[in-house]
C-alpha cells in the first residue's frame, strides 16, 4: 500500500516543553488510521502541524499523491478537537459559509441540502448552533469536514459526546464514503473501540512513538483473551489455580485469569468445572493494547 | 475572489449584530452623551447660547444644541461601533476558529480584509441610521429639519469617519489578546474620547491642556468637522446673524484646535487624520498577519 503521509522525526517544543519529540510514521492511503495517546500525548498538535496552523521545530512531513499549495485545500477535510461553527448562526448558514469558501453560491446550495440529508441534519438545520445539543453539534461539524468529499479527512476526537446510536451512524456515513471513494482517515479518540477496524494503529505517549502496526497485530502483542471465573468456593478456587498453575487476578467476586487458546480454557473449565458459579470468556481489545503499551511507558519499561 | 472578502465581512457584522450586548455596549457611550444633554448639557448650553443673545430663544437655540450633540455622537459611535464589530476577531483567536478558516483555500490577506470591512460597514452602516433616527427626532422636536445638501454631506463624513476609526480600533484589537480586554477597552475608551475630543463640553470650558491633548486623537478633528458642516448649514437655515457666528462655533468646540500648539486648518489636520489612520491599518495588517501565522 502506497502512503499518503510521511512523518519524518516531527518535533514541536512549546516554551521549552516538548510536545512532539522525533515523531516517525507514515499513514498509508485509503487506510482507516487510528492516532492514539494519552490526554496530552501531543495528537492535535502533530494534527496542527500536518495542517499547516503550527510550524514544527524539527523534522519533516510530506503528502504524497495529493495536490500542492492551495488546491490540497480542497482534498483535506478537518474535525477539530473543538467546534468551529459560530453559535449565533444556524447550521445551515455555516455550512452555507464554509461552502461559499470552496465553491459557487448556486454548487453551494445543493450540495449544503445534500449533507443535511445525509447526515440527517434536518431536524435542527434552521436551528442557531449555539442552541443545539452537545451531540447534535458533533454532527454538524462532521458535516462540514465532508462537504468538499476530501480525500483525506482528520478527525480529532469526532464522536466525543454522540450517543451510541449517533456514533455508529456516523461511522457508517464514513465508513460508506470510504468504500465509494477510497477516503484515507486520519482519527484520533479515546473509544478504543472505534479503532478495532483501523488499518493501522499508532500510539504514541508523552510526543514519542510506542506502538505501530495493524489493530491485530497489536492486540496480539499487547492483549489476551481472558477467562472470567465466579466461583461457589472462592478459597477453592484459588488454591486450585494455583495447583493448576495458572496466573489470575480478583476483582471482587470474580477471578481474571489470562488464556493462551482455545483448548487451555476449556481444559481449565474442565478442571474447575465443580466450582463455578457463572463464567465468561473476554477476547483482547483495543483497550487492553492501550493500556498496556502506555502502561509500560508509565512504569519505564522499553519494547 | 473578491467575494470571500464579502462572505467573511458579512458573516463579522451578522454576528455582531446578533449579539444584542455587543450592540448595546457598543452604544452605551453615546446613549450616556444623549442621557447627559437630555438631564443637563442641553440646558447649560441653552442657557449659555441665550445670554448671548435673544436670538436663541426658541427651538432656534435647541436646534443648534442637539444638532452639535449628534455630531459628537457620530464621532464616538465610529469608534465603539467599529470595535465592537471587530470583537469578532478576538473570539475568533480565543476559540481557534481562525484555524478553521485557515485551511479552506482563503488567502490570509483576504481574510483580514474581511475583517476590517466587517467593522468598517457595521461602523458606517449603524451610524447612518443614527443620523437618519437623529434628523427624524430633531426635526420633530424643533420642527427645523436638517437640509438635504447637510444630509447628505455628513453621510459622506461618515465614510471617512468609518475608514479612520475602523483602522485606528483594528490596530487596537490586534494588540488586545482577548474579547474581556476588547470589551472593557469599548466602554472605557467611549467616554474617554467623548472627553478629551470635546463631546461632552467645550474644550472652552475644559481648559487649553485638555484642548491640546485632544488636538492630538484624531477623533477631535472629525467631530469638528461634523460640527462645522452641520452647523454651518444649520445658522443659514435658521437666519443667525453672521456676527454670532464664531461664538457659536467656539461654544460648541467646533472651532479649529489645530494641533497642539500650532495653528492648522482644518483640511491639515484631516489629512493628519487619514495618514494616522493609514499608519494604524498598515500596523494592523502587520500584527495580523504575524498572529494567524503565515
Ligand atoms: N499552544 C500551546 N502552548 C503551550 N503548550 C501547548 C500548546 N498546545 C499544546 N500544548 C501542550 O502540548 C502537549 C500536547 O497537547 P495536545 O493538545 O497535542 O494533546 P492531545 O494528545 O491532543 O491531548 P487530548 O487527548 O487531551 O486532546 C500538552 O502538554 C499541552 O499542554
Ligand atoms: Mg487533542
Amino acid at each position: 500500500m502506497s502512503n499518503i503521509i510521511s512523518v519524518k522525526e516531527l518535533t514541536k517544543i512549546f516554551d521549552g516543553k516538548t510536545a512532539v519529540d522525533g515523531l516517525s510514521f507514515d499513514v498509508p492511503s485509503g487506510s482507516l488510521f487510528a492516532f492514539l495517546g494519552q490526554n496530552g500525548a501531543g495528537k492535535s498538535t502533530t494534527i496542527n502541524i500536518l495542517l499547516g496552523l503550527l510550524k514544527c521545530d524539527g523534522g519533516s512531513f510530506d503528502y504524497i499523491g495529493l495536490s500542492d499549495g492551495e488546491e490540497r485545500k480542497r482534498q483535506i477535510g478537518v474535525v477539530f478537537q473543538n467546534n468551529v461553527f459560530d453559535d449565533l448562526m444556524t447550521v445551515e448558514e455555516n455550512l452555507t459559509l464554509y461552502g461559499k469558501l470552496y465553491l459557487a453560491g448556486s454548487a453551494v446550495k445543493s450540495r449544503c441540502r445534500e449533507v443535511i440529508e445525509q447526515f440527517g441534519l434536518g431536524d435542527f438545520a434552521k436551528q442557531r448552533f449555539g442552541s443545539l445539543s452537545g451531540g447534535q453539534k458533533r454532527k454538524a461539524e462532521i458535516a462540514r469536514a465532508l462537504f468538499m468529499s476530501p480525500k483525506l479527512l482528520f478527525l480529532d476526537e469526532p464522536t466525543t459526546g454522540l450517543d451510541p446510536r449517533t456514533r455508529a451512524e456516523v461511522w457508517s456515513i464514513i465508513h460508506g464514503i470510504r468504500r465509494k471513494s477510497g477516503m484515507t482517515v486520519f482519527l484520533t479518540t479515546h473509544y478504543m473501540e472505534e479503532t478495532a477496524d483501523a488499518d493501522k494503529v499508532v500510539i504514541i505517549h508523552k510526543g514519542k512513538l510506542v506502538a505501530e502496526n495493524s489493530s491485530a497485530e497489536l492486540k496480539a502483542q499487547y492483549s489476551y483473551d481472558r477467562l472470567r471465573i465466579k466461583p461457589i468456593d472462592a478459597a477453592l478456587l484459588e488454591s486450585r489455580l494455583t495447583e493448576l498453575g495458572a496466573a489470575f487476578e480478583r476483582t471482587a467476586d470474580t477471578y481474571s485469569v489470562q488464556m493462551s487458546d482455545t483448548e487451555h480454557s476449556i481444559e481449565l473449565l474442565y478442571a474447575l468445572k465443580s466450582n463455578i458459579r457463572s463464567y465468561e470468556a473476554v477476547k483482547g481489545s483495543m483497550d487492553d493494547v492501550f493500556l498496556n503499551a502506555v502502561g509500560e511507558q508509565l512504569q519505564g519499561v522499553n519494547i | 475572489m473578491t467575494s470571500h472578502i464579502t462572505i467573511l465581512a458579512r458573516r463579522s457584522i451578522v454576528l455582531f449584530l446578533r449579539d444584542k450586548t455587543a450592540v448595546f455596549f457598543s452604544f452605551l457611550s453615546s446613549l450616556i452623551i444623549v442621557a447627559l444633554y437630555v438631564l443637563f448639557i442641553g440646558k447649560t448650553y441653552s442657557a449659555g447660547l441665550m445670554e448671548e443673545s435673544s436670538f436663541f430663544a426658541g427651538n432656534a437655540g435647541s436646534y443648534l444644541v442637539y444638532l452639535q450633540m449628534i455630531a459628537g455622537v457620530m464621532a464616538v459611535n465610529s469608534l465603539s461601533l467599529s470595535i465592537g464589530a471587530f470583537s469578532t476577531i478576538a473570539k475568533d483567536f480565543e476559540t481557534r476558529r481562525v484555524d478553521s478558516f485557515l485551511i479552506t483555500p482563503i488567502k490570509v490577506s483576504r481574510l483580514i480584509a474581511a475583517y476590517f470591512f466587517g467593522g468598517f460597514i457595521a461602523s458606517f452602516v449603524l451610524n447612518c441610521v443614527t443620523w437618519i433616527a437623529a434628523f427624524a427626532l430633531i426635526g420633530g422636536l424643533t420642527a427645523y429639519w436638517v437640509t438635504a445638501v447637510v444630509f447628505v454631506k455628513v453621510i459622506a463624513i461618515l465614510v471617512f469617519a468609518s475608514f479612520m476609526s475602523s483602522s485606528i480600533m483594528l490596530l487596537i484589537t490586534s494588540l488586545l489578546k482577548s474579547t474581556s480586554a476588547i470589551s472593557v477597552f469599548m466602554g472605557v475608551s467611549g467616554t474617554f474620547i467623548g472627553f478629551l475630543c470635546g463631546v461632552y463640553m467645550p474644550f472652552s470650558m475644559l481648559g487649553k491642556t485638555v484642548e491640546k491633548i485632544g488636538s492630538v486623537i484624531p477623533f477631535t478633528h472629525v467631530s469638528v468637522w461634523f460640527k462645522r458642516v452641520i452647523l454651518s448649514g444649520a445658522f443659514e437655515q435658521i437666519k443667525m446673524p453672521s456676527p454670532l457666528n464664531d461664538m457659536v462655533l467656539d461654544s460648541f468646540s467646533a472651532s479649529n484646535v489645530g494641533f497642539v500648539s500650532l495653528d492648522i486648518p482644518l483640511w491639515g489636520m484631516l489629512l493628519y487624520c487619514a495618514a494616522f489612520a493609514l499608519i494604524c491599518l498598515f500596523a494592523a495588517w502587520n500584527i495580523l498577519r504575524r498572529r494567524i501565522g503565515k
